[in-house]
């Protein structure tokens, strides 16, 4: 089919090139022949007019010329050239006016001609120039159109070989495939004629064999000897015994024990395996409960459920583990158990990490913009608050001070204090005695403010610490879970080395949000704190017999971390009020700044200092 | 490493006892024992005729000499050198003569595979067993010498007896689904019988002691099979090595494939160090095919970029026994590595992790790999190429050495004492013990990698 219509579009696109050539041309010429009449004829037109005129009408034929001029003209539709006939036979005359009228009319409508035509010819050329253009556009879209249709045909062509290719190929393939086919079905006819021909060639050289074995053997050959100048003994030293019946069972029954001595071993060994593995099995969801069980404090916020299944699992992990020894037993339940659990923690881990790992990048993204840098930011501020009241309570300590002195001073040079000496003694007395009670008090309460300091501190670094360390057990407890290395206390240092400050980061970032509802910020370094001491003991214990146990005490000594914020919490919140009452109760002191003032500040200090200790 | 004089030796016939004090060697039909340590000659035997066959007993008292051309067997005794035995199988004609694990029975095997003698030097008794099959590997004691499975062949099928040795009682014998059996191999724990099918066929079968078929394996079909079969020591593996140049390696529980070893020309994992043996030229190249060396010349390891070509054969497709797939496998003594060798590399030794099943180490020769055999005692690997030079590997290193003496000395064999403290070296026409030092010895033969390069 492609072939004939490759064959057939050729002829008929030069046929159809030829025709639009032709009518190209018969279009062109008339136009052209047209424009070249209205030009040729424009011209002589105007100059041969008079002499048209003087050879159409003579001195002899006027009144012809004027009738026919007439006749003409009213066919035309111009008035007549006569006047109207008064009589019938009357000859009618020329009306001049008419004549002239009718010039008038005639020259302005051949004005209007020629402006027309020229509009027509101007109209003309434009076309003209439009139509050459038009054609030009023609011919190169219709070389355009040649080529891509040499290119198609081309195409096609190469597409037809491209096919003519393939199926050649597939030709051969089938070919092929049927000669593998025959030389398979070959192979096969000539493996069994080669089988069969073997077993005919083997019974042939059995027969053979027989017979061969008869004459050999069965000629009592003298030279079939053996010469032993004396029979050694056994190497077992025993004696050969007879073969009954006996030693046939004897030898069953010892074949019989070494194969089950065989199938013995290797129970032996399988089952060495199996509790080695279980062993491991169980490590690890010891690890993994232990690994897991730092978050159980908040899952309850949380309202995730996954950390809802672990703590309904260690709540049945105490029974479990009164049950120990049933590992030993590798009853199917137990084991069922044993997986669906390490299987369930694996899951639970598995998520954490996931978590673990958002986290970690989510730090990474905002960078330190962290909850972290805000409890840093936390802290800050707390120490720049107490930086504050220190200077204040320095203030207040300095400006009573200086009361006290003119005080003193006024008691001291005025005369006037004899007269007061009475109760002045006395107030003197007691002024005293609330002074070496204030001093008291102060250095109270530099000590405080140090102890607070060096506490605020070493909860810092303690914290710093706890979260290293945290971030680096949570991570080699998840490495020694993943290897099942877990008796390398070395990897514990190792990596806690090579943890990145990231993790350290991201566990911090972790931690966080969990002490922030207990209470005041204030109270999560406790927390924290209490943290650093409860938890190295659990995870990092070499000997996992214990690490149940400690399970529960890890858990329990979490509980009472829940509660020591809120211990915590009263305590600072009192001291906190106090201080800011201590402020408070200064200012007005400070801004009154004069001797009734100063009594005034004394009562209040007073007051206070009764409910600080 | 000490090299020990050179002494005669024909058709390669040098053996240690099994204790290991002895070391026997035959040139021509005279039989020499010596002392394995000092070498000096204990005993001296003359045979009737060439030896072609010699073999110690299990309990390194006897000395067994065959001569197949005259269908005789002389057993010598080493306590008491005036006691001797003599065999004769008279007109039945000999082909293989072998001890049975006691040291106590010889068993021979007539010409045609008509039957097979056993003789006892016990008491004058003489057992028959009929149609032995003539085959690569039709023998097999069990490594406690308690059982022996022979192959046989009845009515144009393939039967294997297990007999107890002991009283050469038949205990079992059952048919195998063998087309044409090819050998048979006792696990070393000797509860498992490996059986393979000849190499038209990859067939595996793994019967049990008591004749119950435990696995059949076949890896691959219409294509030559498998070629050589070695047990791991432990029993836990079975290695087949195949025509088409891989080792499969079975395991003893499921009996399935655990690892298919390929052996292709181009080593490209980076993880595995190539050795390859290369010439010492003091005097360069140019000098070097002027003067051809009387003596070949010194060569030494170098460790090759990684991805390596090795050098391969092509194989004549028209001739029987191609010189392609796997024709030589060996586990070294505590089951950790295994040595192989593919047919069309010859000049290469493949050493592969057994407890990574991944390969460890190629060592490239300069010619092509004659024999090669681990130390009894730890992983090292003796190889030998035909030339002057032995070759040692072990997981530290590898060393080319060179066998001194005069003349050309043309390792062609090799065996290993039972304590892997010395080496037999086994030429043409002599041999000579290459001594490895224990103390010391091992640091000296086999030091750090990095020396050796």
């Amino acid at each position: 089919m492609g072939d004939w219509m490759t064959i057939t579009d050729p002829g008929l696109s030069s046929e159809s090139k030829n025709l639009s050539q032709y009518t190209s041309e018969t279009k062109m010429s008339p136009s052209s022949l047209y424009s070249q009449q209205v030009l040729c004829s424009s011209i002589p037109l105007s100059k041969n007019v008079h002499s048209f005129f003087s050879a159409f009408c003579t001195e002899e034929n006027i009144e012809q010329s004027i009738s026919y001029l007439d006749q003409e003209l009213t066919t035309f539709g111009f008035p007549s050239l006569y006047e109207e006939s008064k009589g019938k036979e009357t000859k009618r005359e020329l009306n001049i006016v008419a004549v002239l009228n009718c010039m008038n009319e005639l020259l302005i409508l051949q004005r209007k001609n020629l402006l027309a035509q020229e509009n027509v010819e101007t109209q003309n050329l434009k076309l003209g120039s439009d139509m050459d253009h038009l054609q030009n556009c023609y011919a190169k879209l219709k070389e355009q159109l040649e080529t891509s249709r040499r290119e198609m045909i081309g195409l096609q062509e190469r597409d037809r070989q491209l096919q003519c290719k393939n199926r050649n190929l597939h030709q051969l393939l089938k070919n092929e495939k049927d000669e593998v086919q025959k030389l398979q079905n070959i192979i096969a006819s000539r493996a069994t004629q080669y089988n069969h021909d073997m077993k005919r060639k083997e019974r042939e050289y059995n027969k053979l064999k027989e017979r061969l074995h008869q004459l050999v053997m069965n000629k009592k050959d003298k030279k079939i000897a053996m010469e032993v100048l004396n029979y050694v003994g056994r190497a077992d030293g025993k004696r050969g015994s007879w073969r009954t019946g006996k030693s046939e069972a004897r030898n069953e029954d010892e074949m019989y024990k070494i194969l089950l001595n065989d199938y013995e071993y290797r129970q032996k060994q399988i089952l060495m395996e199996n509790a080695e593995l279980k062993k491991v099995l169980q490590q690890m969801k010891k690890e993994m409960i232990s690994l897991l069980s730092p978050q159980k404090q908040k899952p309850r916020e949380r309202a995730d459920d996954s950390t809802g299944t672990v703590i309904s699992d260690v709540e049945e992990d105490p029974g479990e583990l009164s049950r120990e020894s049933m590992w030993d037993l590798s009853c199917e339940t137990v084991r069922e158990q044993l997986t669906n659990s390490i299987r369930k923690q694996w899951r639970i881990l598995k998520s954490h990490v996931e978590k673990l790992d958002n986290q970690v990048s989510k730090v990474h993204l905002e960078g330190f913009n962290d909850e972290d840098v805000i409890s840093r930011q936390d802290h800050e501020e707390e120490t720049e608050k107490l930086e504050l009241e220190i200077q204040q309570c320095k203030e207040m300590i300095k400006t009573q001070q200086q009361l006290l002195q003119q005080l003193a001073t006024t008691c001291d040079d005025d005369t006037t204090s004899l007269l007061r000496d009475c109760y002045l003694l006395e107030e003197k007395e007691r002024l005293k005695e609330e002074w070496s009670l204030f001093k008291e008090q102060k250095k109270n309460f530099e000590k405080e403010r140090r102890s607070f300091t060096e506490a605020a501190i070493r909860l810092g670094l303690e914290r710093k610490a706890f979260e290293e360390e945290r971030a680096s057990w949570l991570k080699q407890q998840f490495l020694n879970m993943t290897t099942f290395d877990h008796q390398n206390s070395e990897n514990v240092r190792l990596f806690s080395a090579f943890s990145g400050s990231s993790d350290q980061d991201n566990l911090t970032a972790h931690s966080r949000p969990r002490q922030k509802p207990h209470g005041v910020s204030n109270g999560a370094p406790v927390c924290s704190s209490k943290f650093t001491k409860s938890l190295p003991a659990s995870p990092s214990t070499s000997d996992f017999c214990h690490t149940r146990p400690c399970v529960s005490e890890h858990s329990s000594s979490i509980n009472v971390l829940n509660v020591t914020p809120e211990e915590a919490k009263p305590n600072r919140a009192g001291r906190e009020c106090a201080s800011q009452k201590w402020s408070v109760a200064s200012r007005p002191g400070s801004q009154d700044g004069c001797c009734s003032g100063c009594s005034l500040t004394y009562t209040n200090s007073h007051v206070e200092k009764d409910d600080l200790p | 490493m000490n090299f020990s004089e050179v002494f005669k030796l024909s058709s390669q016939l040098c053996k240690f006892s099994p204790d290991g004090k002895y070391l026997a060697s035959c040139v021509q039909y005279r039989l020499v024992v010596r002392d394995a340590s000092s070498l000096q000659i204990l005993q001296l035997y003359t045979c009737v005729d060439q030896i072609q066959h010699v073999e110690w007993s299990a309990d390194s008292l006897f000395l067994l000499c065959a001569m197949y051309k005259r269908g005789l067997v002389q057993v010598w005794s080493l306590e008491q050198p005036e006691w001797h035995c003599r065999i004769d199988e008279g007109s039945a004609g000999l082909v293989a003569s072998c001890w049975s694990p006691d040291g106590r029975h010889v068993l021979n095997t007539t010409e045609f595979h008509l039957r097979m003698t056993v003789w006892s030097l016990c008491t004058k008794s003489v057992s028959y067993i009929k149609y032995p099959k003539a085959c690569q590997q039709g023998v097999s004691f069990s490594r406690d010498g308690r059982y022996l499975a022979l192959a046989e062949r009845r009515d144009c099928k393939d039967y294997v007896s297990i007999f107890v040795c002991s009283d050469w009682q038949l205990l079992r014998h059952f048919d195998t689904g063998t087309q044409d059996l090819a050998g048979i191999e006792w696990a070393p724990n000797g509860c498992v019988l490996a059986v393979w099918d000849t190499c038209l066929e990859y067939k595996v079968l793994l019967y049990s002691l008591d004749g119950r078929l435990l696995a059949a394996y076949c890896a691959y079909e219409w294509s030559l099979g498998v070629k050589a079969a070695a047990w791991s020591p432990s029993s836990q593996f079975l290695a087949v090595g195949s025509y088409d140049g891989k080792v499969r390696v079975l395991n003893h529980v499921t009996w399935k494939v655990l690892a298919e070893l390929g052996h292709p020309a181009a080593v490209s994992d980076s993880r595995v160090v190539v050795y390859k043996e290369a010439e010492k030229s003091p005097r360069g190249s140019l000098g070097r095919p002027a003067c051809p060396p009387h003596r070949a010349a010194e060569s030494r390891y170098e460790v090759a970029e990684v991805p390596v070509s090795l050098q391969t054969l092509k194989p004549a497709a028209d001739r029987a026994n191609p010189k392609i797939g796997i024709g030589a496998l060996a586990f070294s003594a505590d089951s950790c590595f295994l040595a192989t060798r593919n047919d069309n590399v010859p000049n290469a030794v493949w050493v592969w992790d057994v407890r990574k099943l991944r390969l460890f180490v190629v060592l490239e020769q300069l010619g092509p790999v004659r024999a090669f055999q681990w130390d009894p005692q730890q992983p090292r690997l003796a190889v030998c190429t035909g030339g002057s030079k032995v070759y040692l590997w072990s997981p530290a290193g590898c060393v080319s050495v060179q066998v001194p003496g005069e003349g050309d000395f043309q390792v062609l064999s090799l065996c290993w004492h039972s304590n892997g403290d010395s080496l037999a070296l086994l030429g043409k026409d002599h041999f000579c013990l290459c001594f490895l030092e224990t103390e010391d010895g091992g640091g000296s033969a086999l030091g750090p990698p990095g020396s050796l390069t």
